[in-house]
């Protein structure tokens, strides 16, 4: 061995290589923690989100009174509140159309305040999130989000979403109000009171025209009230746009869909498999567009139609989708 | 041939070489251990939510609200029945009336698997 | 013979041979374990599942629902076990194309008359008969039926005599589900 207190250059070289990877893996590997650990983390808090929304109706407090109907008081003064959705808590899933509106104006208005009470935002950590409600066939890479009667998003709350590592979380949800879905698409012969942009009058008899894409999601018929003499109702069913004329009414009591009759009778008549199938028989592709024209005669009606949610066992039901990143 | 092996033996240079690469892998093993401990808290916790019988116990509750009081004469017979079909996956259910006035009832849900034990009782208007 | 350098070679093959040891009986053993994400997966199959029972156990008046399916079960029906189009058109719906299912029922076998009932064991019908793969989840309701709006040839009838009350019949839907 070397007495001659002179270290050598191998046992430097060596050692200081050593040191170096050493002092880089230990600065490296925390992040690599806190990546897997954010990454878990981030399923629980869209699972979290998903299920203070889709199954509690929230509460509001502001110190003196409390209850569950945040959704008019979540702008007073001195209100804290827990957002959620539901209806009750007996109902879970079963979405109040007021709460959903609510949310919407509370997330446009103050994000950060609704990110603390969805507990989202704490003095550990800060996440962006993403909430709403698409039909039940969109895809992540081909959203389709729910519209209003008037073309508006049901909802869309939050910010956008980014390509970064994100959780998504998504329950199956019903929503009451189908009017505000649907319009309210009321027909009366008796009155003579139709809506008038989809409507026109033909004698005594009203004409109606609907533009779908093939496959129609929701059209279903309740049928209120049977007049005098010859109560009769007649669908027409086009490929492409619609045909000039207004759709022949058959014989009464009837309901005329293209060839088949079924039975007039005062209740609701879910016809969309049958639209549907007779569309696919007329050679319907995806995608195509489509339309019916319906003639109303003698009849109240009220049609609830819509291009986007879907009627599932009588009522419009949809997807909430919850998006959480960092 | 046997001094070659002595002076082989005798000789410590390298051992440190060997000592730091025992070091490693003991660095090695134990920051496995870590991510590992680190992963299976993620899985720990999310079979924590799969795991927890919410629908089941809300099925009963809704049982016991909707259907009971139109069933209410034959109780025993319904509660055996979910019983044995509970029995089934290991876990015990039932819908229980434990008092009964001209306008209500109180009903006992209980349900219980190897987990979790759940009792709630609730006023169901007749 | 040049000895230099030679212990510290065999040292060093030492040193190298151990930590490859090290390393490979690391990767063989299950400390290192699967993806968590695939555990979030089988969540919101579980909870999908969940969501399409209770969606589709609505009144009977509604015909794609499950109690309307359970009432219209009929042995001499040609298709029996198949459950009503409509019921499958809205399931499918639900689920999604993406998801493929399996579906079964359970029921308690009853004999017995109105003053003593006996429950004989769980009977099984396969309603959609589709394989699953291994990683499948399963998720299940409770449907409370009437007997005296069963039909005489339901699966579920029980085998009782002189009961003219409503008697109640649980029956267990059980969903099998798998991503594709």
């Amino acid at each position: 061995m070397d007495d001659n207190g002179r270290l050598s250059l191998d046992m430097i070289i060596g050692v200081s290589i050593f040191l170096f990877v050493f002092i880089y893996v230990a600065q490296f590997l925390p992040s690599v923690f806190a990546d897997v650990r954010s990454e878990i983390s981030l399923a629980h808090e869209a699972y979290k989100v998903a299920v203070i929304l889709a199954e509690d109706p929230g509460r509001w407090d502001n110190g003196s009174m409390n209850g569950t109907g945040w959704e008019n008081h979540w702008n007073e003064l001195n209100v804290v509140f827990r957002p959620g959705l539901a209806y009750s808590r007996d109902h879970p899933n079963y979405l109040s159309y007021e709460k959903i509106k609510a949310f919407q104006d509370a997330v446009d208005d103050n994000y950060t305040k609704v990110k603390e009470y969805l507990g989202l935002k704490t003095p550990d950590s800060d996440y962006e999130f993403n909430v709403s409600i698409q039909t039940l066939d969109s895809k992540p890479y081909r959203k389709t989000l729910i519209q209003d009667w008037d073309g508006n998003y049901t909802l869309n709350a939050g910010r956008a979403i980014v390509t970064t590592q994100m959780a998504r979380f998504e329950r199956i949800v019903w929503i009451d109000d189908i009017e505000e879905l649907t319009g309210n698409i009321t027909i009366d012969t008796d009155k003579g009171s139709y809506p008038t942009t989809i409507c026109t009058l033909s004698g005594s008899d009203v004409d109606c025209r609907f533009n779908y894409i093939y496959p129609v999601n929701m059209f279903v018929i309740d049928v209120l009230q049977l007049y005098t003499p010859s109560p009769t109702l007649s669908l027409c069913l086009d490929i492409g746009s619609c045909a000039a004329g207004s759709c022949s009414l058959g014989g009464p009591n009837l309901i005329h869909i293209d060839g088949t009759d079924i039975n007039l009778e005062e209740r609701e008549y879910n016809l969309k498999d049958l639209i549907n199938q007779k569309f696919k028989e007329l050679g319907a592709k995806n995608g195509d567009n489509v339309c019916i024209r319906v003639s109303v005669r003698d009849l109240k009606v009220k049609l609830y139609q819509s291009d986007t949610i879907d009627y599932i066992a009588g009522n419009p039901t949809a997807k909430l989708v919850v998006v959480v990143w960092q | 041939m046997g001094s070659l092996n002595l002076r082989l033996i005798k000789d410590e240079k390298g051992q440190v070489l060997i000592i730091f690469s025992l070091l490693i892998a003991t660095v090695i093993a134990s920051l496995s251990i870590l991510h590992a401990q680190n992963l299976l808290a993620g899985v720990e916790s999310s079979r924590a939510l799969m795991v927890f019988p919410k629908e089941d116990i809300r099925n009963l509750k809704q049982i016991a609200k909707n259907e009971l009081p139109d069933y209410i004469v034959f109780e025993d017979d319904l509660n055996k029945q979910i019983e044995m079909i509970y029995a089934l996956r290991g876990a015990y259910g039932s819908v229980k009336k434990v008092y009964e006035e001209y306008n209500y009832y109180k009903i006992r849900v209980l349900f219980s698997n190897s987990e979790v034990e759940y009792v709630d009782t609730f006023i169901v208007r007749k | 013979m040049n000895n230099k350098a030679q212990a510290l070679t065999l040292e060093g093959v030492t040193a190298a041979l151990l930590l490859l040891l090290v390393l490979y009986t690391l990767f063989q053993s299950s400390l290192v374990i699967s993806p968590v994400w695939s555990e979030l997966g089988d969540a919101q199959l579980k909870q999908i599942g969940y969501d399409t029972l209770r969606v589709l156990d609505r009144d009977e008046s509604y015909n794609d629902s499950l109690k309307y399916m359970l009432y219209h079960l009929n042995k001499t029906d040609p298709e029996y076990p198949k459950p009503n189009e409509e019921f499958i058109n809205s399931l499918e719906t639900l689920l999604t194309s993406s998801i493929r299912y399996r579906l079964e029922v359970s029921w308690t076998n009853i004999t017995g008359n109105s003053t003593l009932r006996n429950f004989n064991f769980i009977e099984n019908l396969v309603l959609i008969n589709n394989t699953p793969t291994p990683d499948a989840v399963m998720v299940s309701r409770l449907v409370v039926l009437d007997n005296r709006s069963l039909t005489p040839s339901s699966p579920f009838m029980p085998n009782l005599d002189n009961v003219t009350s409503s008697y109640p019949i649980v029956v267990e839907v059980r969903l099998i589900l798998w991503a594709v």
